[in-house]
């Protein structure tokens, strides 16, 4: 079968960084919120969450140059039939994909995503991670931010924030994940992902 | 020639007469004894020899009269000056009837312990045209003098009248009908007395309890209050009696009349060197120590634990088990549990031998820095003649008097500094500085106790234990109270292990314009009943009456009060069956103090809480573990702590909050499992502490509304994509 390279290795580095980063956020917030489950000292979990939260932070404004400069926007552009292959793709995952029917989108360079994935992954990319990113560095810098935190309800508001957002976040990894395994095979996916090159339809 | 022989003998036998009796008058006694068995005449002193002068300036050796020290003192020192400060006043100088009012404290009068509601003893001070103003007789000047002298240094209330009379130069004919200044109510007796302060005399400040080492402030109490070695209570000779340990006075008698031992002064009565020792302006070194900590003597903490003490003591170790000594815990009495772990000293700055002044700086002492910066700029002979005795004061949430003294004690940055070394293995070291006070890693459990809680709601007047009358602390207020710190019967087993407390915590700022801060304290915790109407506590006198009934001069529980309140029938109420954990119990009390005009009776229940900046452990056993605030079993809202049980029962109070206006709405205490709990959520709400979410979403209805939604969210994620899986593998495939 003919392969497409749908995924530039730009793309693929930042997202695995991501992932891990977003899987680490994860693990390390555990311990810091549940004291029950504190597998590692609050030190360490409180300095690895501080980083892998900054490779987040970076790691999003690299997406966000990628997205408004280097034409990765045009994948989350609305499109006629994005309202067909939404109900499409609904069918699919609610029953087709029971019967081993044939996915109904494939990606393509320049239109990666189906109609589906374009609105949760701008909820996720443009309104949970740069809230997250955000109440994270309020709370790590909390000493000096201050009057910006008091403007915005206090520490306690943000950090209340910031745990809505990760639940939210946590969720969205685990469909994420489990979707991944929804190819052609379990592992399709994640060697496209890893790879590059998806196969032509 | 033998006559002029005789003559020359009779002149050189003459003049030496003469040299020896001149010598006589100048020089010291070669031996002097003491009474006591320490011998203070090495002590090094620059204070010159003084003349004992009575009230009306004469030597007292002379009359015989009480030493007045506004004479004698004031000889030198501006006696008026020196008295203004509030260790004198304790508020007297800042009272108003509308104090109370104006600070949604009805009731209350001052900001200090002369006229602010408090809870031991439990009373209402009575102000002049008390009728005009709605209050009822309960606490009359007098009365305040016989249970408050204790502790009390005299000047302020109990030298002047409200109108800033001395109450000894009163005509008799300008004192009216139960004015509060002269009449004072006999709790035992249920009647209105008038005191003689004209036979009584006044307390003027005592001076020597601070100033000279040999003085007895045990026997000063004893004539202040008629207990001891005296019969009835007498004041100006009280000062004089404090010397009963040394041998300048011989002997005080009951009508205040003082005996004193001509060889300790010169005939004009000036005292001879080495009887009494003033130790300048540095005081005596346990000066505080005796109404405000107790010191470690003879490899004792003094003093221990039981009923007397709690009655009488030192409200330092009451109030926050406070014990100032630099020797180590683990060298002190026996029955202080795992003692021998606790190698290490009772207050680390006792051990480096610092003084209270070190931190309590006095306001004009030339000899210190102000605030740790500039040096005050009073002379030495201003300052002699005018010492300022307001000592360096926090930010009390207890007390409120002089509070434009507030923040001028020395906090802990005066010498040290936190940021620059020592911490650099905190993670966030520059947040956890900002928001949590020093002594809350550096003073994590007192090893020693206090007070508890108090019950005002059905206080006991039947006979305590061993014969003792129910006198409860500082004179006759027959509250019920509860020790913390010590397993087993506080009151009666002197073996009782003593096994600490750990403290509580609430937010303040502790320097002017400061952060707030996590700050520990030592709270006792008060059950009264307050009138919802007027908002103000009700009257003692009301309690007694409404609960009580008097039988043959004994106060005895109501036939109906018995009914509800003694559960086990053995014909009185325990401390137990007293909690009001019953609606019946509750019901019952409203009904009766409704009977004795209290519009709507509520049971509150006050935390009174007391600054934990003393018995600072070493730094080796400061907190160093994150878990230990950083966790669902957090310190810092106590969890798993007995220090936060307030009563081992559940009482049924309407509402709780902290004695200070600052925390009036705010909730400090719940019942749960069926006790009664300190509960600090509410105010902490501001806080966030990361991974005590457990205890900080018992604050906050979102923060647990988002737990749970949270969870829902992940979980039925996770069950979603369960049951894909599923549908995956079991459905026919076409």
């Amino acid at each position: 079968m003919e392969k497409i390279y749908v995924y530039p290795a730009s793309d693929r580095i930042w997202h695995w960084i991501h992932a891990l980063s977003i899987a680490m956020l994860i693990i390390t917030g555990i311990p810091l919120h549940f004291s029950s489950l504190r597998f590692m000292s609050l030190p360490a979990a409180v300095k690895l969450h501080t980083f892998f939260g900054l490779v987040v932070s970076f790691d999003f404004i690299l997406y966000l140059l990628n997205m408004f400069f280097y034409g990765s926007i045009k994948n989350y552009l609305p499109r006629k039939s994005d309202g067909k292959e939404a109900i499409l793709m609904a069918k699919y995952y609610l029953w087709g994909i029971f019967r081993g029917e044939e996915e109904p989108f494939h990606p393509r360079p320049g239109h990666r995503l189906n109609a589906l994935q374009k609105p949760a992954y701008l909820v996720v990319m443009m309104i949970l991670v740069p809230i997250q990113i955000a109440t994270g560095i309020l709370i790590w810098k909390a000493s000096g931010a201050e009057a910006l935190l008091n403007s915005l309800g206090g520490l306690k508001t943000i950090s209340t924030l910031h745990l809505l957002n990760a639940y939210l976040l946590a969720a969205f990894l685990i469909s994420h994940i489990y979707l991944a395994t929804t190819g052609k095979t379990p592992s399709y996916f994640f060697r496209v992902m890893i790879t590059g090159y998806a196969d032509e339809d | 020639m033998r006559r002029n022989l005789a003559i020359f003998s009779v002149l050189v036998f003459s003049f030496a007469v003469f040299l020896v009796r001149a010598e006589g008058e100048k020089s010291p006694p070669k031996k002097l004894t003491p009474v006591t068995s320490r011998d203070y005449s090495s002590v090094p002193t620059m204070h010159p020899l003084i003349k004992l002068l009575d009230e009306d300036g004469r030597p007292v050796l002379k009359t015989g009269k009480p030493i007045s020290t506004r004479k004698t003192c004031g000889q030198c020192h501006d006696y008026d000056f020196i008295t203004t400060a509030y260790h004198f006043q304790q508020g007297a100088n800042e009272w108003s009837v509308e104090w109370g009012y104006k600070n949604k404290e009805t009731g209350s009068i001052s900001p200090g312990m002369f006229g602010r509601q408090y809870d031991y003893p439990y009373y209402h001070m009575t102000p002049p045209q008390w009728k005009k103003y709605g209050f009822l007789f309960e606490y009359g000047r007098p009365n305040w003098a016989l249970q408050c002298g204790i502790c009390h240094l005299g000047s302020g209330p109990t030298e002047f009248s409200f109108y800033g009379k001395r109450l000894d130069t009163i005509p008799e004919d300008q004192v009216k009908e139960l004015d509060p200044d002269f009449y004072y109510w006999d709790r035992k007796e249920n009647v209105f007395r008038k005191w003689n302060w004209k036979r009584s005399g006044v307390r003027e400040a005592n001076c020597l309890v601070c100033h000279t080492p040999n003085y007895s402030k045990g026997i000063q109490d004893q004539r202040t209050t008629g207990h001891g070695m005296f019969k009835t209570p007498h004041f100006s000779s009280s000062t004089s009696a404090g010397l009963l340990t040394t041998d300048i006075v011989k002997k005080v008698t009951e009508d205040g009349r003082v005996v004193y031992n001509p060889r300790a002064f010169y005939s004009d009565g000036t005292l001879r060197p080495g009887h009494l020792i003033i130790s300048g302006s540095f005081a005596r070194k346990d000066a505080c120590l005796q109404c405000h900590a107790a010191p470690v003597r003879n490899g004792h903490v003094d003093p221990w634990y039981n009923y007397p003490v709690v009655r009488t003591v030192n409200r330092g170790v009451l109030r926050k088990g406070f014990v100032w000594s630099g020797k180590n815990i683990s060298e002190t009495q026996d029955n202080i549990e795992g003692k021998e772990k606790l190698n290490f000293p009772w207050d680390v700055h006792a051990r480096a031998g610092l003084t209270c002044l070190d931190c309590h700086v006095m306001g004009n002492s030339p000899g210190r820095k102000k605030e740790g910066k500039t040096w005050s700029s009073t002379s030495f002979t201003e300052y002699l003649k005018k010492p300022d005795h307001n000592f360096g004061k926090g930010h009390p949430l207890t007390w409120r008097v002089r509070t434009d003294l507030d923040f001028t004690v020395k906090r802990c940055s005066a010498c040290h500094d936190a940021r620059a070394k020592g911490h650099d293995w905190l993670p966030e070291k520059e947040l956890h500085l900002k928001k949590v006070s020093c002594e809350t890693c550096h003073m994590p459990k007192n090893h020693y106790w206090m007070l508890n809680s108090f019950n005002f709601a059905l206080p006991h007047t039947a006979p305590f234990s061993k014969g003792v009358k129910a006198e409860g602390a500082c004179g006759d207020a027959p509250q019920r109270f509860t020790v913390l710190g010590v397993k087993g019967n506080a009151i009666e087993d002197p073996n009782a292990k003593i096994v600490g407390f750990y403290p509580l915590y609430i937010p303040r700022n502790l320097e002017k314009n400061g952060d707030e801060k996590i700050v520990p304290y030592a709270i006792t915790f008060s059950l009264h009943w307050v009138d919802d109407a007027t908002g103000g506590r009700v009257y003692f006198s009301q309690i007694l009456n409404a609960f009580f009934v008097r039988k043959e001069g004994v106060w005895l529980p109501k036939e109906e009060v018995l009914k509800v309140f003694d559960a086990n029938k053995d014909g009185k109420i325990d401390d137990e069956e007293a909690l009001f954990d019953t609606p019946e119990k509750v019901a019952l009390g409203q009904k009766l103090l409704k009977a004795q005009g209290v519009k709507d009776p509520q049971l509150e229940i006050v935390a009174i809480p007391n600054t934990l900046a003393h018995n600072i452990a070493p730094k080796e056993q400061a907190i160093k573990s994150c878990d230990a605030c950083h966790s669902n079993d957090s310190r810092i809202f106590n969890r798993g702590k007995y220090s936060r049980v307030i009563f081992d029962r559940p009482v049924l109070f309407k509402r709780s909050y902290i004695y200070n206006v600052d925390y009036r709405g705010i909730e400090i205490a719940r019942v749960e499992n069926g006790k009664t709990v300190w509960s600090n959520e509410q105010l902490l709400k501001d806080f966030h502490l990361v991974g005590a979410m457990g205890p900080e979403a018992e604050a906050s209805h979102i923060l647990k509304a988002v737990e749970v939604l949270g969870l829902v969210v992940v979980v039925f994620t996770l069950m979603g994509v369960l049951f894909h899986i599923v549908g995956r593998i079991i459905v026919p495939k076409k």
